[in-house]
């Protein structure tokens, strides 16, 4: 009986090791493991990495990120990764602990090289200051976490996935430099316009955005006897027809949208943020938005369709269902389609 | 008057952790952008310990190079945008309280038996079933640490405190192996390794009160458990724990205790062999993106006092089914359906009265299920139903002639209960409920019994993460 147990004990050792072992010899030449929380990083990960990385993603694009079981089988995705790409600033609070937790995976716990927070370089709108209670609603301390809904921010996520994989893998820095230099340029010029970005440069116009100065930019120059504000084109310019425009949308998650694109954000259908919404809530926010003019009504899928009917239909404005993250809705395959989805949706419905 | 000292402690903590929550929540002063620090972070060269003046020279012009360029080309760094400061993360704190009030058609002498889990109802009007300080926090790289200290009043009216759980988890440990040591619930099926708070019905089920204890099974010891490298979740759990007390119910318990009309013993540890040992097997398969299913088998072997030499064996077979779509509201709809089916073999020594050989040595096969599924029908509203069965060995044995007798010891009775409850969730951090239970068992003066109770529970501190 004592053989027995010591030869099982043997046997489970050698492959154990043996296991390891080829884990370990594989992990050099294989591409680089990445695990993405959310299909938004998931995504840029992709465009950057190439066929350098093998991307797998967690939550599905049409869930809600605040909401994701975390399921036995992510365990096993996280105990292989070499990366893990999280949103940050506590919006996966609920799951992701406890997915690193029991992911036993020392190259993804926190703190550790490959747990890559994609808000690093995020500059954090509605950041709650002085004291905040869970009166308030289930409160993000650390601010807003729905940046990706600004499509400039995507470049920075570009920029700490991308120093992420060259850390990983020095040798092929060049090459993902290369790549997140091409996403980039394709955000600036659906953003922007390709003719805008050719006269003026990305970057410029970046910081001009971020500094709410692009448009006063664009009217005091101009070139070949044309003013800039006639160049403005990309999303920014298909938007410019909604600047100023009234909305209500059911959460706080297109905040950086609506900052980038100029929408003003008129009330919210939910109470507050985790908090269902009461008869005398959605009363008071029906008068405002009658009162105010408010242009459309902004839900997503995963919200009570019922609730964000009824405040549109007796609001007076058309409701709009968009996608919150890559993969949300039909045709917001990628980071740059998502946008394209989104504002087609938005310029549609005030449009009618 | 030591009970008053750690209160007064426990209300410091809290106090403690409030101000530095209020911190937190300030942000910093704006971080200064970070300087052009592309040619200050390269290698610093070597210190020359001569400079010559053209040398000076040089370095003044490469230097105002730098700093010239700094100033025609701003990088647009929105990195340098004010962002608030880090927040040292030391110790999450968080209080739950969890009670019911109800009562039920049996008598209240009866209630103690028929709810015979440590955080039942048991008395007609109130119970504060369980009031639980949660702390937790990372110790160092390695090592983070869990505590929850359970605070309760009991039948009698008495306050008590408990040391429910207090362990450290190994954080980077190689080959997929992880350990936990101290006072933690042992991995035993579904149930016994999780809080009152987080279950779906007000009482325990039947099953795991009689054969795992009214608190479950937890005792200090050590556990291993590996993520095997198998493409789909399987986990193997081993762990060894001390074996007295009245949370290691079904080994060597608290003497005078009666078990089968036995009367444990004092019985002291002489070997490896008088620990207990847990081992367990959880696998998990998604069955398309909506649909997860987590089977798992558990075992613990361990001695029982009703002898010098006797043993208990339980085994345990889990499933646990979920259904729930991905485009979700806050987790809602959802259908969760959990069974879980515990068999022990317990070795009953010999036992002697006055008159001579009661009863022979004795092996008492004890087994049961429970099978609940619960609706999460619109949200924030759930609706559970639960079966439990559970029967003990009583046809084997008699004493001193006499046959079992469900009135002495209603633990062995045979027993039917159905369940139906319904929950609302205000919030994530709160919840109402109201429960029914049929019960149908011998011991019960009229066999039947009908009870009704309604729990709130509500959790402030630190947000926890969902187990699945």
């Amino acid at each position: 009986m004592k053989k027995l147990s010591t030869a099982i004990v043997a046997v489970s050792l050698c492959a154990l090791t043996w296991l390891t072992v080829d884990a370990n010899t594989a992990r050099a030449e294989a591409p680089l493991n990445v695990v993405a929380s959310l299909t938004d990083f998931g995504k840029i990960a992709e465009a950057i990495g190439g066929d350098k990385v093998r991307v797998t993603t967690i939550a599905s694009g049409v869930q809600d990120p605040h909401f994701v079981d975390p399921k036995p089988s992510y365990v096993v995705k996280l105990r292989d990764a070499d990366l893990f790409l999280v949103n940050g600033l506590e919006l996966e609070i609920g799951w992701v602990p406890p997915l690193i937790d029991s992911a036993r995976n020392g190259r993804i716990k926190l703190g550790a090289p490959g747990y890559v927070d994609c808000s690093k370089n995020i500059p954090v709108i509605e950041v709650p200051t002085g004291q905040v209670t869970r009166a308030e609603g289930d409160v993000h301390p650390y601010g807003n976490p729905h940046y990706m809904t600004d499509p400039l921010n995507g470049k920075l996520v570009a920029e700490t996935i991308a120093a992420a994989f060259s850390n990983a893998r020095p040798a092929d820095a060049a090459y993902f430099d290369a790549r997140k230099k091409a996403f980039q340029r394709a955000i600036d010029e659906a953003t922007f316009g390709k003719e805008l970005v050719e006269l003026v440069g990305g970057k410029k116009l970046d910081r001009l955005a971020r500094a709410g100065e692009l448009e006063p930019f664009l009217a005091s120059e101009s070139a070949s006897g044309a003013s800039l504000a006639t160049k403005l084109g990309g999303w920014l310019g298909k938007m410019k027809a909604l600047h100023g425009a009234k909305v209500v949308f059911y959460h706080k998650s297109y905040s950086y949208f609506c900052e980038r694109f100029g929408l003003a954000v008129d009330g919210y259908v939910e109470l507050k943020p985790g908090i269902q919404p009461g008869p005398s809530h959605l009363a008071e926010l029906v008068t405002a938005m009658r009162r105010d003019g408010v242009k459309l009504v902004a839900t997503h899928a995963f919200y009570d369709e019922k609730i964000a009917k009824l405040v549109a239909d007796k609001g007076g404005a058309p409701l709009v269902t968009l996608p919150l993250n890559v993969g949300g809705s039909k045709g917001a395959d990628d980071y740059i389609r998502f946008f394209d989805v989104v504002t087609d949706a938005l310029t549609r419905a005030v449009g009618k | 008057m030591r009970r008053i000292r750690f209160f007064a402690w426990c209300l410091g903590m809290l106090a403690l952790t409030a101000e530095g929550r209020a911190e937190d929540f300030v942000p910093a002063a704006p971080v200064p952008p970070p300087a052009a620090t592309s040619d200050a972070a390269s290698p610093s060269p070597t210190v020359e310990p001569v400079a010559t003046p053209q040398d000076q020279k040089a370095l003044e012009g490469e230097f105002a190079a730098a700093l010239a360029r700094d100033k025609h080309e701003p990088e647009p760094a929105p990195s340098a945008a004010p962002r608030p400061g880090a927040a040292l993360s030391l110790l999450d704190l968080s209080f739950d309280l969890l009670g019911a009030g109800g009562g039920s058609s049996a008598s209240e002498h009866e209630q103690q038996s028929l709810e015979a889990g440590g955080h039942d109802p048991k008395l007609r009007g109130f119970t504060i079933q369980n009031v639980e300080l949660t702390f937790a926090g990372v110790v160092d790289p390695y090592l983070r640490g869990d505590a929850n200290i359970v605070l309760q009043i009991n039948p009698l009216g008495e306050s008590t405190i408990e040391l429910e759980e207090a362990y450290l988890t190994t954080l980077d440990l190689p080959f997929n192996l992880q350990v936990k040591a101290g006072q933690f619930f042992g991995a035993f099926g579904r149930l016994n390794a999780t809080h009152p708070h987080t279950w779906d019905f007000v009482d325990a089920p039947v099953v795991n009160s009689r054969l795992l204890g009214g608190d479950g099974f937890r005792n200090p010891g050590a556990q291993l458990s590996w993520l095997t490298p198998l493409p789909f979740f399987t986990e193997l759990t081993a762990s060894v724990h001390n074996s007295q007390g009245e949370t290691a119910a079904s080994f060597r318990s608290t003497p005078g205790d009666v078990v089968a009309g036995r009367t444990l013993i004092d019985r002291s540890v002489r070997s490896m062999g008088d620990l207990v040992y847990l081992v367990r097997l959880r696998t998990s398969f998604d069955l398309g993106d909506e649909v997860t299913l987590v089977p798992g088998l558990s075992a613990l072997f361990g001695p029982n006092a009703t002898g010098l030499d006797t043993h208990s064996e339980i085994y345990g077979a889990d499933l646990y089914m979920k259904w729930k779509p991905l485009r979700n509201d806050q987790g809602w709809p959802f259908v969760a359906w959990q069974s879980e089916g515990i068999y022990r073999r317990y070795q009953a020594a010999a036992v002697f009265d006055k008159v001579g050989l009661a009863d022979t040595r004795k092996t008492l096969d004890d087994w049961g299920v429970y099978s609940q599924l619960v609706w999460g029908f619109a949200r924030p509203w759930n609706f559970g139903v639960r079966y439990d069965y559970a029967r003990g060995e009583h046809d084997a044995f008699t004493l001193a002639g006499v046959g079992y007798d469900s009135a002495s010891d209603p633990l062995r009775d045979q027993r039917h209960r159905i369940s139906g409850v319904l929950t609302y969730y205000p919030s994530e951090f709160s919840k109402i409920r109201l429960q029914y239970n049929f019960d149908h068992a011998q011991f019960l003066s009229a066999h039947d019994a009908h009870s009704i109770y309604a729990q709130a529970e509500i959790l402030f501190g630190a947000h926890g993460a969902h187990k699945f």
